[in-house]
């Protein structure tokens, strides 16, 4: 292993630095920085490599994360580069909407904490099927989990692949193509060295320098405007050609069902994300794992509140500025750009290549969990309890998911080459989407409601998987954007509204009239 | 009326954690329900400045509210359900 980490810094050395040189406006600082990460990273990694040889360690870290350091590694899941760069994009472009996300992402967490994490704890071991195996027949819910965990992983997956490629790009003038083969190569070494424990301490360095970075251009931003709020926000209206119908977010401009649906999606999808859930068995019990969610909700709700500052910041500083916007006004590079603008704006070459190195690390440590939480599905859930059942070793089990990692990643850097000119702008939305219409459903029904047979969930997470799939795809976001039809067969974009509480229906109708695996003991005398 | 189908791992909807977490939820939904619902309902509403000549709109101050509500909840949450477990 030790061979292969060298391989990656040689790759690494040899292509960051001249590849920067050649596209030029690079910075130095973000040169460094950028390096400075990636040898941090491989570092954790080969000290998480002695230890990662249990399944326990691979998949959970050996329970051995703290409730507050899960707690930050929880923020670091829910906040991914989309938050940190994307937000403040849509502010700039579009205004008040890029809070209408802010504020959704926020609420999404507290309903894991309110509902899921402690029983999850309790009940689980690695996934999120060994919760659902403890009360359903544990083939059929199985395999239907594990299918739903990597439809979830490999959408969410393409998207941040293909996020970052074209990012790296812009930040440190990497090809497109090494930027696929280097994010792949980062990622496949953390999680099939590392595990778990390695996954969650690159996390805890994410997150902690992301809230620096985000903190630090709040303040700076702030100290700008004379720390007064409503200047700043008199300010960006001032400079969008819009003015003070920015305030008013477009995408409630639709239809209520629309608006509702997207409003019920944001909410409830982060308690379906297997990744999100995965981190519950990290720690060592419930209590932890509610001290976990608090750290969680406070750095990623702070996080969210500080995108109030960062993305009317960004429409006010860089906005009126011609050095940051081409020709036809637009943001240089694209909406993702704002924030990295704005922190060069603000402090120069220096916190530029601060924001970018983070902007790298977010990517990095996002797609590290979800590689890790996809073969877990597939070795923990496919191969070691169904296809080697009773035979696969805790040794052959550990091989197989190593495998898995490097199969995941291999195919998401293939697919995300496939989709390099793609709009994928679709793929997280279908993800909360299916995550709201599948695991959810069945995780919630399996949690609370004693009459839940196998039967009932299995057609209650088909149901709602492909419905919200099927949707997404006759909706607005494929049959528009992406295959250019001039309107939508289904016109709200995400389904959640119709495919969450048909699979939750569907599930409750099909159970109560499943009679098949009824105990006699459990039959009430009145029957 | 449910019937326990399984006698491992029974769903325990008695505990008070339980009820709390629902009661917690429930809330949490009101208020986000009422930050997007005022959206929908009454634009006008959201996109007022909280003062005359302000350029902060009402809108603005309850989306920072509402977030400010999920740090809120979720420390009372874990604050009364580790009582809770405590005794």
């Amino acid at each position: 292993m030790r061979r292969s980490i060298l391989a990656v810094s040689l790759l690494l050395s040899a292509t960051a630095p001249a590849r920067a040189a050649e596209s030029g406006g690079l910075n130095t600082a973000a040169i460094g920085m950028f390096v400075g990460i990636v040898l941090v990273t491989l570092g954790i990694t080969y000290w998480a490599a002695r230890r990662a040889h249990s399944a326990d360690q691979f998949y959970a870290a050996g329970g051995q994360i703290s409730g507050f350091q899960n707690g930050i590694a929880l923020a670091g899941d829910m906040i991914s580069a989309g938050a940190l760069l994307g937000l403040a994009g849509l502010i700039c472009s579009s205004g008040f909407d890029g809070l209408i996300f802010a504020v959704g992402y926020a609420t999404g967490l507290p309903f894991v904490v309110f509902l899921v994490a402690e029983r999850l704890r309790k009940l689980g071991r690695y996934t999120v099927a060994d919760v659902l195996a403890t009360r359903l027949s544990e083939t059929p819910i199985r395999i239907f989990t594990a299918i739903a965990t990597l439809i979830i992983v490999m959408f969410y997956l393409i998207a941040q692949m293909v996020g970052a490629g074209q990012l790296i790009r812009l930040l440190f003038g990497l090809d497109y193509l090494y930027a696929q083969i280097l994010v792949g190569a980062l990622m496949i070494c953390y999680v099939m060295f590392g595990g778990m424990v390695a996954t969650t301490w690159v996390q805890i360095v994410k997150a902690a320098l992301l809230l620096t970075a985000g903190i630090a251009i709040s303040l700076l931003v702030l100290a700008k405007f004379g720390f007064d709020y409503n200047t700043l926000v008199a300010r960006a209206i001032a400079v969008h050609p819009r003015h003070a119908a920015i305030m008013m977010p477009q995408v409630y401009s639709g239809s209520v069902w629309q608006s509702v649906s997207l409003g019920m999606t944001l909410m409830l999808g982060a308690a379906g994300l297997p990744h999100v859930l995965m981190r519950f068995f990290t720690v060592p019990d419930t209590r932890a794992a509610r001290v976990s969610v608090f750290w969680a909700v406070m750095c990623q709700s702070g996080f969210f509140a500080l995108i109030f500052v960062i993305g009317f910041g960004a429409l006010a500083i860089i906005g009126g500025d011609p050095a940051y916007l081409d020709a036809k006004g637009a943001i240089r590079g694209g909406g993702n750009m704002a924030t990295v603008h704005l922190s060069h704006a603000l402090g120069g070459d220096t916190l530029m290549g601060l924001v970018s190195a983070v902007a790298f690390a977010t990517i990095l440590a996002v797609v590290a969990g979800l590689t890790l939480t996809g073969a877990s599905a597939v070795s923990h859930d496919l191969y070691a309890r169904i296809i080697g059942r009773g035979r696969a070793t805790e040794r052959s089990e550990i091989r197989a998911s190593r495998l898995a990692t490097v199969g995941l990643g291999i195919l998401s850097v293939l697919l995300g080459i496939a989709f390099q000119t793609q709009n994928v702008a679709y793929m997280i939305s279908l993800a909360y989407a299916v995550s709201c219409s599948s695991t959810l459903p069945l995780l919630i029904l399996a949690l609370y409601w004693g009459g839940l047979t196998t039967r009932g969930a299995i057609a209650g997470g088909v149901i709602g998987l492909v419905g919200a799939v099927a949707l997404t795809v006759l909706g607005p976001p494929v049959w528009v954007k992406v295959l250019g039809n001039a309107a939508p067969i289904f016109p709200l974009d995400p389904p959640t509204i119709v495919t969450m509480p048909l699979a939750f229906l569907t599930a409750f109708v099909v159970s109560v009239m499943d009679r098949r695996p009824v105990p006699a003991s459990a039959i009430s005398p009145a029957v | 009326m449910p019937v326990q189908r399984t006698p491992t791992a029974a769903p325990n909807n008695d505990v008070p954690q339980a009820r709390l977490g629902w009661i917690m939820a429930a809330i949490q939904t009101l208020i986000y329900g009422s930050f997007v619902g005022t959206f929908i309902v009454s634009p006008a509403t959201m996109t007022r400045p909280i003062a005359p000549g302000m350029a902060v709109t009402v809108g603005t101050v309850g989306g920072l509210l509402a977030i400010l509500s999920t740090m809120i909840l979720t420390g009372l949450y874990v604050l009364l359900a580790n009582r809770f477990t405590a005794r």
